[in-house]
């Protein structure tokens, strides 16, 4: 069986490498031409009714002519890329390659391709992906199964203008992130068309650089989270140190010992008694945002959409000046303490751009995890991929420490989230049910 | 912040001006439809000069291919149903010929189906250029590629297609569906379209020369290609001449029948149904049914002999008629409807063809279709069919006279000398020769044949490879001599072959043996039911007999088979059958058929149907229209007072309701004006119609007589 699978995904990796050489090698005009053969290519048994084997013929000599063309492409050629560090999924960045011809020639009608890392899963992911599938955990999964696609991402090409020999040309080149995480580039292809405009062949020079892809993010409402200070006159942004700070709460009469710069002189004037500003201590606002990564399906679908709901939260908290403690387990727990100077929203998002899926953990140890940090935060939000057991003891747990919670659970089209919502009546309120596909509409409408 | 990315997009690329009216008009000329391309050319060429920019959605386009699909579906029931001539695609259900006449005239309906594909796709390419985005989303073309991407939450952005170019490739394609006459007016015709729609995608890299010579060379070697194919069509088709005609060799020709004599191994024998036989009740059905009869026997092929082109046109008894009369003046007892396939074709009158199974001495033949083209009869007694490719008709024989030509002494009696030996020696074995075969009646000697047959030989479709050691013997003096085994075409020409020894004329006859009941009074006959049984000469009735020397145990042998596997060879026998019927016009389910696309077109209708019903539903129960029906109070007697009252000058304003027009009338203090009754008859008048109980019967004629008093009031 496993060799048979072995053969399966050889030959799926086949296909897949042999498609992949087609839409790198054949210009549109090329597909055209090829398309066009082969619809010629339907009627050619019967010469007596038709003549389209002439279509037939003509064109398969167009793509021999043009196969032969494409030979014979030798030049030199530098380049750099200016890439950011970072990208987003689902937002197109824009970067500058420039090119330096290093051959004695005039080089014209060319064109810049990139090539990524081949992001197609190693045999063992691929067949723990596969056995998954099969066990019919989703709808029609065989198809989907089929035809998920691993691309990371989407670029244009770039055209490069004439370049005399040793002149250089900036490029600028675009590219759609499709997923999270690393997305290496291993070599920039400098393409030339045959005469006819069918094949490219290409220029390859090695050169890998890495862009980290940041988590798509979502709109987020303005939401009032929960245990976030609602009075506070002011911002402290600029506070420096985690723990106590003072915070005003009200007016009163001077007492002897009261430091004489907290009086508060327009107050005085106005009642001719010296008054002075009062002040209690307070915690900063410290939230905890749980992830959970317990996922099953190996390729991760439904993580992806959590961590894209955690990454949004997580800006939106961090915009709101409180202390974030994101937590989650992937090979082992991790808790990552951001905001007030520790770390920034972008860091946060560059550890949920990493988050792998938590195949060696328990979901146990995650709860006692959460359980231990909920004495140091102030509110608690839960993104949780599915609504077990497990996930209501959780969300049951947390809510009888006292902590206020606002979790969110992913959940299928079409699920009774009202069904679900009873199974933890004492935390039906701070539930919120985000059904896959409408997971924006749904948040919001949390406001 | 995701739901729209900025897009990767194709650009639209539009081809050059006026090459999409000279491809369309290139196909007109190659396919004859001048009007329909010259029309969707220059519409095609003039929405870029109108520019109009329409913004179509998603579902637009998706409308418009649906009606473009429809388009398509309606063309192929079209070009089908127009082309359901005899010999159309119900010929594919049976016979190789009939194949090869379906196939031809399934070609045509195909091939009109790509040859329409410019107008089916007319509307697609016309909305893409009118839009202002120029591309068709990929999407509108499969329901599945948008459930897709639905499902899996895609971000790439929506696929967009230019189909200008595509729009084109196949107008080129569709301008080659038409017969090769030899010219060359569509190679040339398309490479000039080819090199004017590439020059603008050519690479800048290099000089036009360059591009010029690449795609010069590209035509020359497309030429050379042509002239190969053409070659290489000439070679094959002389090849499948060949191929086909070993092929055809079984199939039952009136001159002549090659038998499997002296074949080695195994006798193919098929269980389909060939003939279906109906009798009357409780009558016994005829025991052979005949095909034809031939004369001189030559390296185990049976000919006709100098019988070859006798066959005479029957003519029907009365213009217009469907019986047949075989035997002028004779009129047997017994009637047989038989049904049968005609295997054949005839390629001048471009139908079926084929000899018809009927009883040796049939006389008649009634009900024939209507769709006989042609009805032949020749010497040897074999009835040739040109019509459906399936034919009921009514059989009437019982007469006992075979209608066969008078024995030729020539050919009848003739025997080849390579037989002589063999048939010498067997004669002796059976102590008979010609001069006591002259003091013996016929039926004395065919008993003392039948007799021989039947004591010394067995019945057998296997055949081994003969003995090194038989020498230069013919199969059928192994047969007599050595194997004593055989099958019935074994049987039949030694018989007819020891006859003519004798010196009494015989002819060799083949058809089929009637044995199996399907019904109450119904036969099959099968394809293992195909027998060869001789034709003698009796001198004394002067007139042919049927003689079967072929040993009885044959039909135990022919019918050994699995029964499961027949029972479902029968069931796809009816099922070709009943649709033979329905092809060729025989059954009255052919006119059931033409409604097939009536549910489908139901289906499309019936959504739309009810949508627009529940929508006008909705209104009459919520719109504006259903409170005028329900309003209460609409008969209030109040309304003649009021018209009265506009008629003496109190026009209520726009803005006031009743109570203030009221209010209005009665502060003017009008003499004639009774107040009072005024008042109650305007309460009264705002129960009737605002009170969600309205008035009790007597409270409405208080209402009406206070009405009548007012007005009384008023007008005096």
């Amino acid at each position: 069986m496993r060799l048979l699978n072995r053969i399966y995904y050889r030959v799926q990796k086949a296909i897949g490498t042999g498609w992949h050489f087609l839409t790198q090698r054949l210009t549109p005009a090329g597909w055209l031409v090829v398309a066009g053969a082969l619809l010629s290519l339907a009627l050619t048994g019967d010469l007596d009714s038709t003549v389209t084997y002439e279509m037939f013929l003509f064109f398969t000599s167009l793509l021999i002519a043009g196969l032969a063309g494409s030979f014979f492409y030798r030049a030199r050629f530098e380049v750099r890329r200016d890439l950011p560090r970072v990208g987003s999924v689902g937002q197109v960045f824009r970067y500058r390659v420039t090119v330096w011809n290093r051959s004695g020639k005039w080089q014209s009608g060319l064109m810049l391709l990139e090539r990524q890392a081949d992001p197609r899963p190693g045999f063992e992911s691929w067949l723990e992906w596969q056995l998954w599938i099969s066990r019919g955990a989703r709808r029609f999964s065989f198809l989907r199964g089929r035809m998920v696609s691993f691309r990371r991402a989407q670029f244009r090409r770039g055209l490069v203008p004439g370049l005399a020999p040793g002149a250089s040309a900036d490029v600028e080149m675009e590219c759609l992130p499709l997923r999270r995480g690393e997305l290496r580039l291993l070599m920039v292809r400098v393409a030339r068309q045959d005469p006819l405009g069918f094949f490219r062949s290409f220029v390859n020079i090695k050169m890998e650089e890495r862009v980290l892809i940041l988590p798509r993010r979502y709109r987020i409402p303005d939401l009032v989270l929960p245990g976030a200070l609602r009075h506070q006159a002011g911002g402290v942004a600029l506070a420096s140190n985690i723990g106590r700070s003072d915070e005003f709460v009200s007016l009163r009469e001077y007492r002897q010992g009261d430091p004489r710069r907290h009086i508060h002189w327009r107050s005085w004037a106005r009642t001719g008694r010296p008054i002075v500003k009062e002040f209690a201590d307070e915690n900063f606002v410290r939230h905890a945002l749980v992830l959970d990564t317990f996922e099953e399906d190996p390729l991760g679908g439904r993580l992806e959409e959590a961590i894209s709901v955690a990454a949004s939260f997580g800006c939106s908290v961090l915009n709101q000046e409180s202390l974030l403690d994101l937590l989650f387990v992937g090979d082992r727990a991790y808790c990552f303490t951001a905001g007030r100077g520790l770390a920034h929203a972008e860091q946060v998002m560059e550890i949920l751009a990493s988050v792998q899926r938590s195949a060696a953990q328990s979901f146990h140890a995650f709860q006692l995890m959460v359980q231990g940090h909920l004495n140091l935060v102030s509110g608690c939000i839960c993104v949780l991929l599915q609504w077990d057991e497990q996930r209501q003891e959780l969300v049951r747990k947390i809510k009888q420490s006292g902590v206020p919670l606002l979790a969110l659970v992913l959940v299928q089209k079409g699920s009774n989230a009202e069904q679900d919502r009873a199974s933890v009546p004492e935390a039906a309120g701070d539930l919120h049910f985000l059904e896959l596909g409408k997971i924006q509409e749904m948040l919001m409408r949390l406001q | 912040m995701n739901a729209n990315p900025p897009a990767i997009q194709p650009q639209p690329f539009a081809p050059p001006r006026f090459l999409t009216l000279a491809v369309l008009l290139f196909w007109s000329w190659q396919s004859g439809l001048w009007l329909p391309g010259l029309l969707m050319g220059l519409a095609l060429e003039a929405i870029p000069f109108l520019n109009p920019g329409l913004e179509f959605s998603q579902d637009d386009f998706r409308r418009v291919w649906n009606f473009c699909n429809l388009l398509g579906l309606a063309a192929v029931l079209y070009a089908f149903g127009n082309n359901d001539r005899v010999g159309g695609l119900g010929g594919l259900l049976h016979g190789a010929a009939n194949n090869r006449a379906a196939m031809l005239s399934g070609v045509q309906s195909v091939l009109n189906f790509p040859r329409w594909l410019p107008i089916m796709l007319f509307l697609a390419i016309a909305a893409q250029k009118a839009s202002a985005a120029g591309l068709t989303p990929a999407t509108s073309f499969s329901p599945f590629l948008r459930w897709y991407r639905q499902k899996s939450g895609e971000i790439t952005p929506e696929p967009m297609l230019d189909l200008s170019y595509p729009y084109l490739i196949l107008c080129l394609f569709s301008a080659g569906i038409h017969a090769n006459s030899g010219s060359q007016s569509y190679f040339m015709g398309m490479i000039l379209l080819v090199a004017w729609g590439l020059w603008p995608v050519r690479s800048g890299r290099f000089h036009p020369l360059v591009w010029l010579a690449v795609f010069a060379l590209a035509a020359a070697l497309a030429l050379a290609g042509d002239v190969g194919v053409r070659k290489m069509a000439d070679f094959t088709r002389n090849l499948s001449i060949q191929w086909m005609s070993r092929l055809l060799r079984d199939r039952t020709d009136p001159k002549q029948v090659m038998t499997a004599i002296g074949e080695v191994g195994q006798l193919k024998l098929s269980g389909a149904i060939e003939v279906r036989l109906t009798v009357p009740p409780a009558a016994a059905p005829p025991e052979y049914l005949h095909l034809a009869s031939y004369r001189t026997y030559h390296r185990q092929s049976w000919f006709t002999g100098t019988a070859r082109d006798d066959f005479q046109e029957i003519p029907p008894l009365s213009s217009g008629a469907s019986n047949f009369q075989l035997i002028p003046g004779r009129s047997g007892s017994r009637l047989v409807t038989v049904s049968c396939y005609l295997a054949g074709w005839s390629s001048s009158l471009g139908v079926p063809e084929g000899l018809l199974p009927i009883p040796p001495d049939c006389d008649r033949l009634e009900d024939m279709p209507d769709t006989v083209a042609s009805l032949q009869r020749s010497g040897n007694g074999a009835v040739l069919a040109d019509g459906p490719g399936l034919m009921i008709f009514k059989a009437g024989y019982g007469t006992g006279q075979i209608p066969e030509a008078a024995p030729d002494t020539n050919e009848d009696l003739a025997v080849p000398a390579e037989e002589v030996p063999a048939l010498k020696e067997t004669l002796q074995k059976m102590s008979l020769d010609k001069t006591r075969a002259a003091t013996l009646s016929t039926q004395k000697l065919e008993s003392l044949i039948a007799g021989f047959f039947d004591s010394r030989f067995t019945y057998r479709t296997w055949q081994k490879a003969p003995s090194p050691l038989a020498g230069q013997q013919t199969p059928l003096a192994n047969f007599l001599l050595n194997t004593h085994s055989g099958h019935c075409e074994y049987f039949a020409t030694a018989t007819v072959m020891l006859l003519r020894m004798l010196g009494v004329p015989a002819r060799y006859a083949v058809g089929f043996y009637v044995h199996e009941r399907s019904g109450e009074n119904s036969y099959v006959v099968r394809g293992r039911d195909a027998h060869a049984w001789c034709l003698v000469w009796d001198r004394s009735a002067a007139g042919w007999q049927t003689f079967d020397t072929t040993p009885a145990s044959w039909l135990g042998i022919e019918g050994a088979g699995g029964k499961i596997s027949q029972a479902v060879e029968d069931f796809f026998s009816w099922l070709h059958y009943q649709a033979a019927k329905i092809r060729w016009g025989q059954s009255t389910l052919r006119g059931y058929v033409r409604w097939l696309p009536a549910p489908v077109l139901l289906a499309l209708l019936a959504p739309i149907v009810f949508r627009r019903w529940r929508r006008v539903r909705q209104k009459v129960v919520n719109g504006p229209g259903n409170q005028q029906v329900f309003r209460p109070g609409l008969d209030s007697a109040f309304y003649p007072v009021r018209d009265r009252l506009v008629e003496l000058g109190h026009v209520p304003r726009e803005e006031e309701g009743f109570a203030g027009w009221l209010a209005r009338i009665l502060e003017a203090k009008h003499p004639r004006l009774p107040e009072m009754q005024l008042r109650q008859l305007f309460q009264l008048h705002y129960r009737c119609r605002f009170h969600p109980r309205g008035l009790t019967p007597d409270e409405r004629d208080e209402l009406a007589s206070l009405a009548a008093q007012v007005l009384h009031l008023l007008n005096h």
